[in-house]
């Protein structure tokens, strides 16, 4: 009797818990109590994601150790091809320094980078979010770009806590990022979809996009830069009826979930 | 109040930010909280305690999503509260009452979850596709779970020769 009764108590402490957080999730303005939460659990986050981090990578070491000699063998060819191409590259830097300078043309823009770890991932899958360990006391603010070593876009800072800071991944459905394909072709907008996919809308109908080609960043959204890697495309769809046309991607940094991440903090 | 379920689902909530995302299927990363939640309420029985531990964890979880602050924690609540007040509908006995139990409190996370996103912004258009995906992973996921548990239970019954 007394324990039925300890029962429908509970649960009617629950539902108006539920009823409650529902209410203050319509409201809005809980930044403050987000923050403190973060301040409180952000170092037991970071090193757990760093155990973690440094566990895996043994794990794969160990993995990875009997294809090492064959490796290193493919690795030494390619350097030896790299340090080549490295040669002609700074050849064509000069050359092309010598004929901005004779055209009276600025140069190249150069980016102000500041690096950060993920400590964390959204833990619910309808939203894409990563948290890192760079916050508004190391001068980080919203809507700064985000990205990944080889200039991979990884996604812009939503929201500014003291020492860390929640990124909106591209592959967020409310990510909007303007985006063209590498040959100039075709422009569009993306957004995320479901299953981490990226979809390319508002493609003009005329405009030629192929399967396999890369999307980079147009610099239209006043968000990131231009020429940023965004992914492949890898399905094309076109409607007879439809004035657009559209594509889906697979976003570059998909499967290599980095450790370390670039925030744009500024171009010169 | 049982230490052992404020330390499992401590310990998912650890998982789940650090180490869930690159375990996927389907698309979806394995919700190890869920499960804590789940599992720890339908062995210790314990629902008040096991709705204490995942309300503290919602809380903290809630933080790190980009998700309106609540949304995982009333999932959460939902996840523990509702299966226990309908379990007695299988009785304990029957072999798919652990089926029911993970069913109703998965779908009672998703459905609270979804319900409040939409109430914090209406124009949140509910992904169908993706929510029955996570569904489908975090239900398989408890299965396999509790299947591992009353196999290491055989095993050790066999051991000991019982």
């Amino acid at each position: 009797m007394g324990g039925s009764r300890n029962k429908t108590k509970w649960i009617m402490v629950s539902t108006a818990m539920i009823a409650l957080l529902i209410f203050f999730a319509r409201i809005g303005n809980t930044a403050p109590f987000e923050d403190i939460m973060v301040r409180a659990t952000a170092p037991l986050t970071a090193s757990a994601a760093y155990a973690w981090r440094a566990a895996s990578g043994l794990g794969t070491t160990a993995f990875d150790m009997k294809n090492a000699r064959e490796e290193v063998a493919v690795l030494r060819e390619e350097n030896q091809q790299l340090q080549e191409t490295v040669m002609k590259n700074a050849e064509l830097i000069r050359e092309n320094e010598a004929l901005r300078a004779q055209m009276g043309v600025g140069a190249a823009r150069e980016r102000t980078l500041m690096d950060a770890k993920l400590i964390a991932f959204d833990p619910l899958s309808f939203t894409h979010y990563a948290v890192i360990n760079r916050g508004a006391r190391d001068g980080v603010r919203e809507q700064m770009p985000v990205i990944m070593p080889g200039d991979v876009v990884f996604g812009k800072i939503k929201n500014v806590h003291e020492t860390t800071s929640e990124v909106m991944l591209i592959t967020d459905n409310e990510n909007k990022v303007s985006g063209v394909t590498a040959s100039d072709t075709a422009s569009g907008v993306l957004a995320g979809m479901q299953g981490g996919a990226l979809l390319l809308d508002l493609i003009e109908k005329s405009a030629v996009i192929s399967p396999d080609e890369l999307v980079v960043t147009s610099g239209l959204d006043g968000v990131y830069p231009r020429g940023l890697i965004i992914g492949t495309i890898i399905k094309i769809i076109s409607q007879e009826k439809g004035i657009f046309q559209q594509a889906h991607l697979t976003p570059a940094y998909e499967n290599t979930l980095p450790s370390i991440v670039f925030i744009i903090t500024g171009q010169q | 109040m049982n230490v052992a379920i404020f330390f499992v689902i401590g310990i998912a909530v650890v998982v789940q930010l650090t180490a869930a995302h690159p375990m996927q299927a389907l698309g979806a990363p394995f919700n190890f909280v869920l499960a804590g939640a789940v599992l720890s309420g339908f062995f210790y029985g314990n629902y008040r305690g096991v709705a204490i531990a995942v309300f503290v964890a919602g809380l903290v979880l809630d933080a790190y999503s980009g998700a309106p602050y609540g949304t995982i924690t009333a999932g959460l609540l939902a996840a523990t509260t509702v299966p226990a007040v309908l379990s007695n509908i299988v009785p304990r006995e029957h072999f798919l009452h652990f089926l029911f139990y993970s069913i109703i409190g998965t779908l009672s996370f998703y459905g609270t979850a979804l319900i409040t996103m939409k109430a914090a912004n209406f124009s949140f258009s509910i992904p169908w596709t993706a929510a029955a995906r996570a569904i489908m992973v975090a239900i398989a996921g408890m299965v396999v779970l509790y299947g591992i548990y009353q196999w290491s239970i055989l095993l050790k019954n066999r051991r000991n020769g019982r």
